[in-house]
C-alpha cells in the first residue's frame, strides 16, 4: 500500500506485535496488583480491625504494600514499553515517509512551500508519535482496569455500583460533541502554523531582499495577519478543551455525593459494612482513572488522526518512477537519444516544448540554443528525466524514459545545472555525492585520487583548491601524513627562498624584532594552548609582570599604550560607529569608550591604579608596529625587546632556543620532555608545526607584511615554490577538505559551478548534459572545459550542452536551434550560417550587442 | 613626578607614518582647505608603497582603485596601443605630484600604467577609505568631484599638447584643420 494512503492504524497494527503483546501482558498483570489492595483494605477493617488481631493487621498490612509497590512497577513497564513502542513506529513512519517525499516529481516541489515539508516531517510527526506508543495499550488497559473495578464493585454491592455508573451515559454524548468541535478548530490551526511557517521561511530565505528595500513592515504585516487568526483559533481551541475538563470534573464528583448518600445510609441501617463502604470508596476514586484515561484517550486519538491526515494528504501522489528496475536486470546505455512528437505543458494550458522530434548519436556533441524562455533548459530537464514528457516520448537507447528506473537514468546521464545546488559539508563530500549515489556503498575509496586531482585540475578548480588547502588549519591527525613535507617546505622557503618571500614575509627569527607582529608576539615568540599568554592574560600573569619590571619595560609599554589610547580617541572618537576606521589601531572598536574615560581621566600621566595600568599593558601587547600606524615605536626599544624575549622563553615559558638559535643544528627546543604530550607553549621554532594558524602560514614561518590579506604575488610565489618541491597535489589534498559552509555559502559562484562540475563528470555516465553549466565561469576556465568537452569526449560521451554565449557554438558537432518551444533548425555551425535562417539571426543579434 | 612621562625622550612613542604623511597630503590640490583634523584622518588612512626602478605600479587594463602621492622618486606614465608602450608624462615627487586621482570617484579599469622610473616612495589613499570619510560629509564630497575632474581637465591637456609637440611634421598636415596663425 502506498505510504500515504495508510491509515493511522495501519502502523500501530502492523509493526512490532510482539513488543505489544508483551505489553499487554503486563498490563494484564498489573490489573490484578491495582485490585487487590481494595481487597485488603475491606478485610484490614472488617476482619483485622474488628476481631482486634494483630497478627491479621500485619499480614493484609504487609500485602496491601507489596502489591501497591508492584502495580507502581508495572505502571513503570507499562510507561517505558509504551513510549519505545511508539517510537519505534515513528521511526519506521518518518523513514518510509521520507524516502517517499524524496522521489516525488520536481513539478510537486515547485508548488510546495519548504516549510510545509519540514514542518510536516519534524514537529507534526513528534506529536502523532507521543499517541502511537499507547494507542492500543492505553484503550486496552483502561477498558480492562474499568471493567474490573466495575466488577469489583458490583461484588460489594450492585445498587451502589448502578447508582454511581448511571451518569456516565450523559458524558458519552457531551464529551463527542464537544471533541468534534475540538478536532474542526485544531484542522485550521495546523493549517494557519504551516502558512505562518511559509512566511517565517520565505522571508528569512529573501532577508537580502528584505533589508535592501527596507521591507520589514511589509513582512510584519504578513505575518501579523497570521499571529491574529492563530490568536483566535488558539483561544477557541482552549475554551472547549477546558469545556471539557470542567464537565469530566462536574460528572466525577457527583459519584461520592450519591455514594455518601446512600452508602451512608444502607451502613446506618446495618446493610453494608463499614469495610465494604470504605473499599467502595476507593474502588470508585479507582474506577474514575480509566474513564478519564479513555476520555483524553479518545481526544488525543482525534488529534493525531486529524495532524497524520494533514500530513499525508499533501504527499499523496505516486511517485512517477521506480528507484530499481522491476522483474528485470539493470540496463547499460551507450548514449543515444531519440525524441518524438515531445511536448511538455505546465497547467495543462502553457506549452514549454512541442512537439520536438530529433535523434541524436551517441558521442556525439551537441548544443542547444535559442533566446531565454525558447524551452532548451525544459528539454535539457525533460532528457534527464527530471520532468516527465506531456506527451510524446524520449528514448535512450530505443527504451523510453517513462518506463526506465531512476537508478539506470541516474547511471546514464549527468545533468549539470546552471546554479547547481551545493551540499554542506567539505568539496571532496561535495565531489563524491553523486559517485556515492550511484553506487550506494562506500566512500571515497571508489575514486582513487589520482582521478580526484585530475578532475579538479580539468574543471580549473585546483587554483581554488589549493588556495583554501593554504587557509587550512590543520589538526594532529589532518597534519600527520604531511608534516615532513610540509616542514621541509618551510625549510626552502626560509633558506634558498628566503630573499624572494622576504619582500612580501617577515619570517620568525629568535633574534630579530617582528615589526608586523605584535608587541605580545615578540615577546612571547610562540603559542600556548592554554592561552594563558594572550595580550587580555599578560598582565595578570606575575612571572611575566615580574620580567618586565626587571628589564624596564614597564614604563616604555605603558607609555606606548597611553598615546595609542589618546592617538585612536583624539583621531577616531566620532568615527565608533565603523568598524572599518580601526584597522590601523590595536583599539577595537567596542572599546573606544572606555578608553576615551580613561584618557579624560588621565590627562596626559601615567596610571597608578592596576585596572588603569591593565588597559595601557592590553593595547601595547596588541599593538603591530607596521601595521597600527596610530602610533609608532620609541626608538631603540626594538633591542631591548628581543632581550626580554630571551628571558621570557628561558625563564618563564621553560624552552631553550639553542635550536632555534643555531639554525636547526642543535637539538629541538620543545619545553616538555615526553613526545607523546601535547607541549602546551609551542615557540616560533624552525622544527615545531604551529597548530592554532593555518598551513600558510605555517610554511612561511613568519608574518604576511600586508595583514590580514593574501596578496596575488605571495600566492603566485608560494605556488612556484609547491610546484618546484613537487608538493601541489598534497595542498590540493588538503584543500578538498576545506567546509564550504552551509548550502555552499563559503563559495563564489563560479567556484560553485566548478565544484558541481567536477562532480558531474567523476560520474562518468554516456550522457552528460550541461544547462549553462559554465555560465559563472571567467573566460580562461570556460575555455578549458570547451576544450575538454571538444579534445576528450568527443565520440566518448554525448554531450548536450544548453548555451548562451554563442562563439562557443562552432565546436559542437550539431546545433540545434529552439524557438517558443519548437526545433527550427539544426546543423553544423557552417551549415547554419549558410542557411542565414533562426541561427544566423540569433549571431547577428549577439553580436550587436 | 614620577609618573609623569617625559622624563627619558628615548622612551616616547612617535607619530610615524601619519607625521610623515601629512605635509604631502597638505600640499594636494584635492586636500587645499580640507581642516586639520581631517587631513590626519586621511594620513591615518594612507599607505607607504615602495617600487624598484623599472617595476610596475599600475597595470593598463586592471582594476584601478587609488589615488597615488609620489614622495619620492619618478613615475612613467604611459599607455599601451597595439602592442607598443607610448609615454605620456613623467612626474617625479620634487613637485606636487600624483595620479589616479580619478580612482577616488569612479570604479574602472585602468587606461594608462605607471612604471617606477628610480627608486620609488609612494602614498596610496583608497576608493574605499575616500568614500568612507566622504560618507559624513557629503557637501565635501562635490566639491571633490569638482576638484578632480578639473585637475583630470588639465592633465588630459597637457597629455595631448605633448603628444602634439612630438608629432612629425608630415603628421601635422593630416590633423591640423586650419592654421589660425
Amino acid at each position: 500500500m502506498r505510504v500515504t494512503r495508510r491509515p493511522l492504524f495501519y502502523w500501530v497494527l502492523h509493526r512490532y506485535r510482539g513488543l505489544q503483546l508483551v505489553l499487554f501482558l503486563v498490563i494484564l498483570a498489573s490489573l490484578f496488583f491495582r485490585v487487590f489492595p481494595l481487597e485488603m483494605q475491606k478485610r484490614i477493617v472488617n476482619q483485622a480491625i474488628h476481631l482486634r488481631d494483630q497478627k491479621l493487621l500485619l499480614l493484609y498490612c504487609g500485602l496491601y504494600i507489596g502489591a501497591v509497590i508492584l502495580a507502581g512497577i508495572s505502571k513503570y513497564c507499562i510507561n517505558v514499553l509504551q513510549t519505545v513502542i511508539g517510537q519505534k513506529i515513528l521511526v519506521e513512519m518518518r523513514t518510509e515517509l521520507y524516502h517517499h517525499i524524496l522521489q516525488l516529481p520536481l513539478q510537486f516541489y515547485r508548488q510546495m512551500q519548504p516549510g510545509t515539508v519540514i514542518s510536516a516531517m519534524t514537529a507534526e510527526l513528534n506529536a502523532i508519535g507521543f499517541f502511537l506508543g499507547g494507542a492500543l495499550a492505553i484503550p486496552v488497559t483502561s477498558v480492562l482496569t474499568f471493567f474490573a473495578f466495575l466488577f469489583y464493585m458490583f461484588s460489594l454491592s450492585p445498587l451502589l455500583a448502578v447508582l454511581t455508573v448511571a451518569i456516565y451515559p450523559f458524558e458519552f454524548a457531551l464529551i463527542p460533541y464537544l471533541q468534534k468541535k475540538y478536532n474542526r478548530i485544531n484542522k485550521e490551526r495546523i493549517n494557519t502554523t504551516r502558512s505562518m511557517a511559509n512566511v517565517v521561511n520565505e522571508a528569512i530565505s529573501g532577508i537580502h531582499e528584505i533589508h535592501a528595500n527596507a521591507g520589514f513592515g511589509l513582512e510584519e504585516r504578513r505575518l501579523a495577519g497570521f499571529i491574529r487568526t492563530l490568536y483566535g483559533q488558539l483561544k477557541r481551541l482552549f475554551i472547549v478543551k477546558y469545556g471539557i475538563k470542567f464537565s469530566n470534573n462536574l460528572f466525577q464528583s457527583f459519584g461520592p455525593f450519591i455514594l455518601f448518600l446512600v452508602g451512608g445510609y444502607l451502613a446506618i441501617s446495618g446493610h453494608f459494612s463499614l469495610g465494604a463502604l470504605v473499599a467502595f470508596l476507593s474502588a470508585y476514586e479507582k474506577v474514575y482513572d480509566p474513564w478519564k484515561e479513555m476520555l483524553e484517550y479518545y481526544q488525543s486519538f482525534q488529534d493525531a488522526r486529524v495532524r497524520y491526515r494533514q500530513v499525508v494528504r499533501i504527499f499523496d501522489q505516486e511517485p512517477p518512477h521506480p528507484l530499481l528496475p522491476e522483474g528485470r536486470g539493470i540496463l547499460h546505455f551507450k548514449g543515444e537519444i531519440e525524441l518524438k512528437n515531445a511536448s511538455f505543458t505546465v497547467d495543462g494550458r502553457v506549452r514549454l516544448l512541442d512537439r520536438v522530434s530529433l535523434h541524436i548519436r551517441p558521442g556525439e556533441l551537441v548544443a542547444l540554443v535559442g533566446s531565454s524562455g525558447s524551452g532548451k533548459s525544459t528539454l535539457a530537464l525533460c532528457m534527464a528525466q527530471l520532468y516527465d514528457l506531456t506527451s510524446g516520448s524520449l528514448l535512450i537507447d530505443g527504451y523510453d524514459v517513462s518506463w526506465l528506473s531512476k537508478q539506470e537514468v541516474s547511471a546514464a546521464v549527468t545533468m549539470i545545472a546552471q546554479h547547481p545546488f551545493i551540499f554542506t559539508g567539505t568539496i571532496r563530500e561535495n565531489l563524491l555525492y553523486s559517485v556515492q549515489a550511484l553506487h550506494r556503498e562506500g566512500l571515497a575509496d571508489m575514486v582513487p585520487r589520482e582521478r580526484m586531482l585530475e578532475v579538479v585540475y580539468d574543471v580549473c578548480l585546483d587554483d581554488d583548491v589549493i588556495r583554501f588547502g593554504f587557509q587550512s588549519v590543520l589538526s594532529r591527525e589532518q597534519l600527520e601524513p604531511f608534516r615532513e613535507k610540509l616542514l621541509h617546505m618551510r625549510k626552502v622557503i626560509t633558506t634558498e627562498l628566503r630573499d624572494t618571500f622576504s619582500e612580501v614575509v617577515e619570517f620568525y627569527d629568535v633574534n630579530n624584532f617582528l615589526y608586523y607582529s605584535s608587541i605580545r608576539d615578540n615577546i612571547v615568540f610562540g603559542e600556548c594552548s592554554q592561552g594563558q599568554f594572550d595580550a587580555e592574560k599578560l598582565p595578570y600573569h606575575r612571572g611575566f609582570m615580574h620580567l618586565l619590571a626587571d628589564t624596564g619595560l614597564d614604563r616604555p609599554l605603558l607609555m606606548l599604550g597611553l598615546a595609542i589610547a589618546e592617538r585612536t580617541v583624539e583621531l577616531l572618537g566620532d568615527y565608533a560607529d565603523d568598524e572599518f576606521f580601526f584597522r590601523y589601531t590595536p583599539m577595537p572598536r567596542e572599546e573606544l569608550p572606555l578608553y576615551s574615560m580613561l584618557v579624560d581621566e588621565l590627562a596626559g600621566e601615567l596610571p597608578e591604579k592596576g585596572a588603569d595600568r591593565y588597559l595601557l599593558y592590553v593595547l601595547a601587547f596588541r599593538f603591530i608596529p607596521g601595521r597600527h600606524r596610530v602610533a609608532a615605536m620609541p626608538t631603540g626599544l626594538e633591542e631591548r625587546m628581543v632581550g626580554l624575549r630571551h628571558r621570557f622563553l628561558r625563564e618563564v615559558a621553560g624552552v631553550d632556543m639553542h635550536y632555534c638559535i643555531s639554525r636547526g643544528k642543535g637539538k629541538h627546543c620543545l619545553p616538555c620532555k615526553d613526545p607523546e604530550e601535547e607541549p602546551r607553549f609551542s615557540p616560533f621554532c624552525p622544527g615545531q608545526y604551529l597548530y592554532s594558524r593555518s598551513l600558510l602560514d605555517n610554511i612561511l614561518f613568519g608574518v604576511i607584511k600586508s595583514g590580514e590579506k593574501v596578496s596575488e604575488k605571495l600566492l603566485h610565489l608560494t605556488y612556484s615554490a609547491f610546484a618546484r618541491e613537487d608538493l601541489l597535489d598534497e595542498v590540493l589534498d588538503i584543500g578538498l577538505d576545506y567546509h564550504v559552509g552551509s548550502k555552499g555559502d563559503r563559495l563564489s559562484g563560479g567556484q560553485k559551478q566548478k565544484v558541481a562540475i567536477a562532480r558531474g563528470l567523476l560520474k562518468e555516465t554516456p550522457i552528460l548534459i550541461m544547462d549553462e553549466a559554465t555560465a559563472s565561469l571567467d573566460n580562461i576556465s570556460q575555455a578549458r572545459i570547451q576544450q575538454l568537452l571538444e579534445e576528450r569526449f568527443h565520440g566518448n560521451r554525448t554531450v548536450i550542452s544548453v548555451i548562451h554565449r554563442l562563439d562557443l557554438a562552432p565546436g559542437y558537432d550539431r546545433i540545434m536551434v529552439l524557438q517558443n518551444g519548437s526545433l527550427v533548425e539544426q546543423g553544423t555551425y557552417d551549415e547554419l550560417m549558410a542557411h542565414r535562417g533562426a541561427f544566423y539571426e540569433l549571431i547577428q543579434g549577439h553580436q550587436s550587442v | 613626578m614620577n609618573s609623569s612621562r617625559d622624563t627619558n625622550p628615548f622612551e616616547m612613542p612617535g607619530r610615524g607614518l601619519i607625521d610623515e604623511a601629512l605635509p604631502f597630503l597638505q600640499r594636494l590640490p584635492i586636500f587645499s582647505d580640507t581642516p586639520y583634523d581631517l587631513l590626519k584622518l586621511y594620513a591615518y588612512l594612507a599607505e607607504k608603497e615602495q617600487y624598484r626602478k623599472g617595476e610596475i605600479i599600475l597595470q593598463q587594463g586592471e582594476p584601478c582603485d587609488r589615488l597615488m602621492l609620489i614622495m619620492s622618486g619618478s613615475v612613467a606614465i604611459w599607455q599601451q596601443h597595439r602592442g607598443r608602450r607610448f609615454l605620456l608624462q613623467e612626474l617625479s615627487g620634487d613637485s606636487i605630484n600624483y595620479f589616479g586621482e580619478l580612482a577616488l570617484i569612479a570604479e574602472f579599469d585602468c587606461f594608462y600604467g605607471a612604471t617606477a622610473l628610480g627608486d620609488v616612495d609612494l602614498l596610496s589613499f583608497s576608493r574605499e577609505s575616500f568614500h568612507k570619510v566622504m560618507e559624513r560629509f557629503p557637501g565635501r564630497y562635490r566639491q571633490a568631484v569638482d576638484r578632480i575632474v578639473r585637475l583630470r581637465i588639465h592633465r588630459f591637456v597637457e597629455q595631448t599638447n605633448y603628444l602634439f609637440d612630438h608629432l612629425r611634421e608630415e603628421a601635422w598636415r593630416e590633423f591640423v584643420l586650419d592654421d589660425p596663425a
